[in-house]
């Protein structure tokens, strides 16, 4: 990334702001309280009752052989693999569907946090959001009898990943603490992490952050056969619609490479439709290869961003 | 009122610079505030960066703020803060002893007053403020004879010694702005007051004085010398045929006195003066040991500390008739007063009064004077004010307790 020369300033100035103290607890961080534990539950139980209906409705409980299982159908996404479209229900309803096949008990779930900090922009802080999304996905997850393993890297530059496996609900208390100490202060990409063995071996895997450090392209090896690839942009308000007037000093938290801008309208308007663009692509390329993409401010409750995931 | 601050060690004041010059540092314009993003690759493809004017010029972290201010407050403290009093101009009082001593030359050419008077100034000289003011006060036993803005040469003189005045009785005028001036210093001992004394020699000199004669000490020896002159005494020659000229002539015959027309006091060692006669003069009459006195009288004018009561009238004991001090009787009945009574008794009772006022042709000194020695002695006095400055308030407490509370709430302040 090229530096203006500014930055020399900046930089010498980030250095002495960093001996006068800045603490690890200036990182955004993670609360998962009482509160949150109730709406997961309950959210994994209509998650959980919603599958089942739809396994119902939708005359599940026919085995498609390979060790696939096929428990029910979902609506076709624009751009996905049509292999999968069920023609008969198709000629029944006039709408596509697609067959939703899951291995035998003991489907693996791979849910990678970012926790660069980037994440740590808001308000509310996108790593809030993220943990909460994770959480989430794993208790449904869990719920339905997938094993679930929540992976991101372990501190500053360090390229060690921790994770937490849960194969039971009743442990899912243990992937809540696991997200409460999770703290916004990596300096390494999601395509890293996403290329660790853990995530590859796992036949669902969700990647929730900002994304800003990858490109899709980067995130195509899980899209694989067999594999589904959710992939979760977590971004914060400022981020969506940025201010369109007034004179600011952007600050990349994770290079801190430094951009002044004077704001205006037109300036807002372009930030937009180049953002829009960026996301479109990742939609575009995930969705060709048959995985899905979401988008959700950090400010939008858990449950929709994971009603929209699963 | 506390007004003034002044600082014990100053020298601290120095370093006050530089919790500014940090302040400058930490907060000079890098630009607007930086806001944390993870898009400024994004924005970067889109807005080539604002020109340097269009940045806000400073960024001002609490913390920095808060880190000055404690620093600010260290230094202060550091420095010893301390409020004084304003002090109002003091006014002193300069005690100069009248006792005869102080006109003794000890051999050298000057008096012992003059000398202890100039140790007074340069004592002065040591305290006076701007605004002061300094009395001089010429004292005998508690009674201020003379004040004065400066000191008059005929307190130490030779006409003030004969007056054989007592030395001030030094407790009555024991405070904070008061200098004791006097020959013997060394036994005074004072709480407040300022000493000056020029201390004494052993010399010899004429203790004892009477007409025609006197007894001259020196120590080991007393000696009988004859007088260099005869007492001279100043009365009109008009009230000479008066009862009481015609005591006093017959007085001075006895006592071997000359009688002289009336002079500067300086030149005879008694004036018996009368008031002038005028239209207003009344009657009156004053008796004492079985002798009267009357005749008109005219009022006599105001009179010294020294001055003592010898007749008044017997209808108005307000109105005096003779009034007498060691040097000068005064009467106030006219030449035709006549005596009534005892005229033997009135006689005796004038010969005594004379005597007892007529001042030694010679100064006279105690005995104590020409034997004691005693070194000079020049002590400060202490100001009235002082109680007010031993109360100033040090600060330095309070300014370490800001800087600590500030340094308190710059580590747990965010920004």
């Amino acid at each position: 990334m090229q530096r203006a020369p500014s930055l020399q300033w900046a930089a010498a100035a980030r250095a002495i702001d960093l001996a006068m103290g800045e603490r690890a607890d200036d990182f955004a961080r993670v609360s998962l309280g009482a509160d949150y534990v109730a709406r997961a539950r309950r959210f994994a139980q209509s998650y959980a009752a919603q599958r089942g209906r739809q396994a119902l409705a939708l005359g599940a409980g026919r085995r498609a052989g390979g060790g696939d299982e096929l428990v029910g159908h979902r609506p076709l996404r624009v751009g996905e693999d049509a292999r999968d479209l069920d023609w008969e229900l198709y000629a029944r309803l006039e709408r596509p569907f697609v067959r939703e096949r899951r291995a035998e008990a003991g489907e693996r779930w791979a849910i990678a946090l970012d926790t660069s900090r980037s994440m740590g922009v808001g308000p509310p802080a996108k790593l809030q959001c993220a943990a909460e999304v994770a959480g989430a996905l794993a208790v449904c997850g869990l719920r339905i009898g997938a094993r679930v393993e929540l992976l991101a890297f372990a501190a500053v530059a360090d390229e060690r990943v921790v994770f937490e496996s849960c194969a039971r609900e009743v442990d899912w208390m243990r992937c809540v603490r696991w997200l409460e100490a999770r703290r916004a202060q990596g300096l390494v990409g999601m395509a890293r992490l996403c290329a660790q063995q853990r995530v590859l071996a796992a036949r669902r895997v969700f990647v929730v952050g900002d994304l800003f450090d990858c490109e899709p392209a980067q995130l195509l090896p899980l899209a694989r056969r067999g594999r589904a690839l959710c992939a979760l942009a977590i971004l914060a308000p400022a981020e969506l619609t940025p201010p369109s007037s007034g004179d600011v000093l952007w600050s990349d938290p994770e290079s801190d490479a430094r951009l002044a801008v004077r704001l205006d309208g037109p300036l807002a308007e372009r930030y937009r439709a180049a953002l829009a663009a960026r996301l479109a692509r990742w939609s575009t390329t995930l969705a060709r290869h048959g995985q899905s993409f979401h988008v959700a401010s950090s400010a939008a409750s858990f449950e929709d961003v994971v009603r929209a995931a699963l | 009122m506390f007004e003034a601050l002044v600082f014990d060690s100053s020298y601290w004041l120095w370093a006050l610079p530089l919790p500014a010059l940090l302040a400058w540092w930490f907060s000079r314009a890098i630009g607007a505030a930086p806001q944390p993003t993870g898009a400024v690759d994004v924005w970067r493809s889109l807005a080539p960066e604002a020109p340097r004017a269009a940045r806000r010029s400073w960024r001002w972290s609490a913390r920095v703020l808060l880190t000055v201010g404690a620093l600010t407050s260290a230094l202060l403290a550091l420095a010893g803060p301390r409020t004084t009093p304003r002090e109002s101009p003091t006014s002193w009082r300069v005690v100069v002893d009248a006792s005869p001593s102080m006109a003794w030359q000890d051999g050298g050419a000057t008096a012992r007053g003059e000398r202890a008077i100039a140790l007074a100034r340069r004592v002065l000289a040591g305290v006076l403020e701007p605004g002061d003011d300094v009395q001089w006060q010429l004292v005998s036993a508690e009674r201020v004879l003379e004040r004065a803005s400066e000191p008059d040469p005929r307190w130490w003189g030779a006409q003030t010694a004969r007056l054989s005045l007592e030395r001030p009785r030094w407790s009555a005028f024991d405070e904070p702005g008061v200098v004791w001036v006097t020959d013997r210093g060394e036994e005074l001992l004072s709480r407040h007051a300022g000493v000056c004394a020029s201390g004494e020699a052993k010399s010899e000199g004429v203790i004892a004085s009477w007409p025609g004669s006197h007894l001259w000490g020196s120590g080991e020896a007393w000696t009988a010398q004859p007088a260099s002159r005869a007492p001279r005494v100043a009365l009109d020659v008009g009230y000479r045929s008066s009862a009481i000229g015609r005591a006093s002539v017959a007085w001075a015959r006895a006592r071997g006195v000359d009688l002289v027309e009336a002079r500067d006091p300086a030149e005879v060692e008694l004036s018996i003066e009368f008031a002038p006669s005028t239209p207003l003069a009344r009657r009156a009459a004053g008796a004492r040991e079985g002798w009267r006195l009357e005749g008109s009288a005219a009022e006599l004018g105001s009179g010294t500390p020294l001055d003592e009561t010898w007749l008044a009238d017997v209808q108005e004991r307000s109105r005096l008739l003779v009034r007498a001090a060691r040097g000068r009787v005064e009467c106030a009945l006219a030449v035709d007063h006549v005596i009534a009574g005892d005229s033997a008794a009135f006689v005796v009772s004038w010969a005594e009064l004379l005597d007892r006022v007529l001042l030694p042709v010679q100064v006279t000194v105690p005995l104590d004077a020409l034997l004691v020695r005693s070194m000079p002695v020049e002590r400060a006095p202490q100001r009235p004010l002082d109680e007010q400055r031993s109360a100033s308030q040090p600060l330095a407490h309070v300014f370490a307790a800001c800087a600590a509370v500030l340094a308190l709430f710059a580590a747990v302040v965010r920004r």
